[in-house]
């Protein structure tokens, strides 16, 4: 039996390889361009995580697959350091990741504390990032090697362990969310089929054959959408804050020594739970800080406590969420969703296997998530004014070049205008779904899980000819169902409590 | 903040509703009607059209689930509208227009020219900027976008029917 030294060692010994593999210019140069868009996509508001990273993977396809993935993971951990800078300077977070630190960080920023305020957002953001990816090091590769016992039956109950999470993304209505996945199911299976080769809803179209790409989907969806819904809206950015003193006090570090290590912890640790996103751990842990600080009724005044627990809680859930997706191929949030469908693009299929056939690529991407960290801290505190400044061009102009750069994206994706007319045909559909409440996240969900899950299902019904009990007999496969419907059962029974407590309120409100 | 703009007067959020789960009746419908020619199981084995016919007919069962909710529900508001009168209605309106437009434009102009036009389309329309302004930071981001893509990432451009050279 190995000893946990033996293990230790063999976890340098692959951080060592993935830091060699980071280390080239190439990938520190796409690194720093992915946190660097990241902190730029965080910063507008307007533009989410997962637009961005939807936009700009028909820009990663011609580089090689370390190298995308490197950028667009940048992107994405690189967007919860921008989005705290219009939360503190203009009390619009950048994305809802944020919004526990604008409450806080705008106060800071009245009070003439902006300077300390992002200061230790940056910071906070830094050693919960970096102790996030230590517990990615440390936990992804032993969970990776209990599912190389996977088969068909284990990889189909996994994907409809992922399924179900359509239910966590569902947002305030369970039908609309279950329709959502619904509709991705069906827009995976149109083209040709992967086991018969017959062709399902193609209408005799060559390019309908040929499927309905995932980006064009992902494009129109979410980025395309956005800005038609944004154009109902006048994003006002009024930036009128001084910025003096980036660095906290001594008394800023006293106070939120504690609230740092609690927040690293917790962040990761929901960061791995399915449907928990990274503003779902920055409202959590902010509210715990406010619960065990000896002074709670600070907060919400400007309290540097909550400024650095929002923060530290939405960076760490970043490494939190990139365990499951890349040992299990399960992707928490939305934004991980779109990873996974770029790791797919990338020929990189996550899951167990992907430790075992590329760890170049894993633990090139791990050390370069310790390298990008560091590059966002640079980033952001030096250069805090020049972020402070991309606040004040007007949506009216980057919105228009953000569709052009949507129909660019689409069109890369096999150089066809179909794929365009795709992602602005999905456009449209995002908007009427937006506003009718449907949420797009299951959707994508759908299209990446998919396909996956209905080949796994039918290779499984082929080995035992027929009876689904396979499912039930492999005791790996039967876990995975049970947690799945547990997992499903508990969201349900958690959203009705909801529900009936809203109604509780409603009836007392309308009562006074 | 975000500031709303336009009035509240507009389309009433319960009718949207009732339109959407209707909207998706239909294509659940149409989608089950269309699994109609694939073979659902072969030799005891899910075929090509099980995984449709069984997401279009959950469809099916939710649609109708949601048609009910949205017909039972009271409007809790009658001012809540689905989208906004105003000005708000008319940039969704322009742009949506401008989008449809651009990638027809594409495929006569090219995308160099389409963009140009675009870009200018939506700041002289939308964002109610001068010419001037507008003319020079289409000219300015296409020739960004147009570069980066171009020469930068190495994409072909889909070929213009009417301007060959663009």
């Amino acid at each position: 039996m190995r000893g946990s030294g033996c293990v230790g060692m063999e976890v340098l010994d692959k951080l060592l390889l993935g830091f060699s593999v980071a280390f080239t210019p190439e990938n520190l140069f796409y690194c720093f361009l992915g946190v660097f868009m990241g902190t730029l996509i965080g910063v507008l508001p307007g533009f989410g995580p997962t637009a961005g990273i939807a936009i700009l993977i028909p820009a990663s396809v011609a580089l090689p697959p370390t190298t995308a993935l490197i950028m667009l993971a940048g992107i994405y951990y690189g967007s919860m350091y921008g989005g705290s800078t219009t939360a503190i300077l203009i009390n619009t977070p950048g994305e809802a990741a944020s919004i526990p630190t604008a409450l806080d960080g705008y106060k800071m920023a009245r009070q003439g504390r902006a300077g300390p305020a992002l200061g230790m957002s940056a910071i906070s953001s830094f050693i919960a990032g970096t102790v996030s990816i230590v517990g990615l090091m440390l936990l992804a590769p032993p969970l990776a090697s209990v599912a190389l016992a996977f088969g068909p039956p284990e990889y189909f109950s996994l994907m409809f362990v992922g399924l179900t999470m359509v239910v966590s993304l569902s947002g305030k209505s369970l039908i609309k969310g279950i329709l959502a996945g619904s509709f991705g199911m069906m827009i995976s299976t149109v083209g040709m089929d992967p086991i018969s080769g017959e062709e399902r809803f193609c209408y005799g179209s060559i390019q309908l054959g040929a499927g309905i790409d995932f980006i064009c989907v992902v494009v129109g969806l979410f980025a395309i959408s956005e800005i038609l819904c944004n154009a109902e809206e006048s994003l006002a950015s009024v930036f009128e804050t001084k910025l003096k003193g980036l660095l906290p006090s001594l008394q800023d570090w006293i106070d939120c020594k504690w609230t740092l290590v609690r927040s690293s912890i917790l962040g990761f640790l929901i960061g791995l739970l399915p449907g928990a996103s990274a503003s779902v751990s920055a409202f959590i842990a902010y509210d715990v800080e406010k619960k065990v600080s000896s002074h709670p009724e600070k907060f919400g005044e400007g309290a540097i406590e909550g400024v650095a627990a929002a923060e530290g809680a939405n960076n760490a859930a970043c490494g939190g969420g990139m365990v499951p997706l890349l040992t299990l191929g399960i992707p928490p949030s939305a934004p991980l969703a779109i990873l996974l469908g770029a790791l797919m693009i990338h020929g990189l299929r996550p899951g167990p296997l992907l430790f075992e056939q590329n760890p170049n690529f894993v633990w090139g991407l791990i050390a370069s998530m310790y390298i990008g960290n560091a590059m966002l801290l640079l980033l952001n505190l030096p250069l805090v004014g020049f972020w402070a400044s991309l606040i004040r061009i007007p949506y009216h102009i980057l919105a228009p070049i953000v569709l052009a750069l949507c129909f660019i994206g689409a069109y890369s994706v096999r150089n066809n205008m179909f794929d365009v007319w795709i992602a602005l045909f999905f456009g449209f559909i995002g908007f009427f779904m937006r506003k009718l409440e449907f949420p797009a996240a299951p959707v994508v969900l759908a299209l990446v899980l998919g396909p996956m899950a209905e080949n796994a299902l039918r290779q499984s019904l082929t080995i035992s000819r027929g009876d689904f009990s396979i499912f039930l007999t492999r005791p790996i496969s039967a876990a995975l169902l049970c947690l799945a419907i547990v997992s499903l059962l508990l969201s349900i029974v958690a959203r009705w409590k909801k529900h009936q407590k809203a109604e509780a309120l409603i009836e007392s409100t309308s009562e006074d | 903040m975000l500031v709303q703009g336009g009035t509240s007067k507009g389309f009433p959020m319960k009718n949207a509703n009732i339109i959407g789960a209707s909207v998706v009746f239909v294509f659940s419908l149409l989608s089950v009607i269309a699994v109609k020619g694939m073979s659902i199981f072969e030799s005891g084995i899910p075929g090509p059209g099980f995984v449709p016919l069984a997401f279009g007919l959950l469809m099916l069962i939710l649609s109708i689930a949601l048609l009910v909710q949205s017909v039972m529900t009271p409007s809790a508001n009658a001012r809540v509208s689905f989208v906004k009168r105003g000005s708000g209605l008319r940039d969704i309106c322009m742009i949506s227009a401008s989008l449809i437009v651009y990638a027809g434009c594409i495929h006569l102009f090219g995308y160099s020219m389409a963009t140009l036009l675009f870009l200018f389309a939506l700041l002289k329309l939308v964002g109610n900027y001068g010419y001037r302004f507008s003319l020079m930071v289409s000219f300015i981001a296409t020739i960004v976008l147009y570069g980066i893509f171009q020469y930068g990432l190495g994409m072909i451009f889909p070929e213009p029917y009417l301007f060959p050279f663009s």
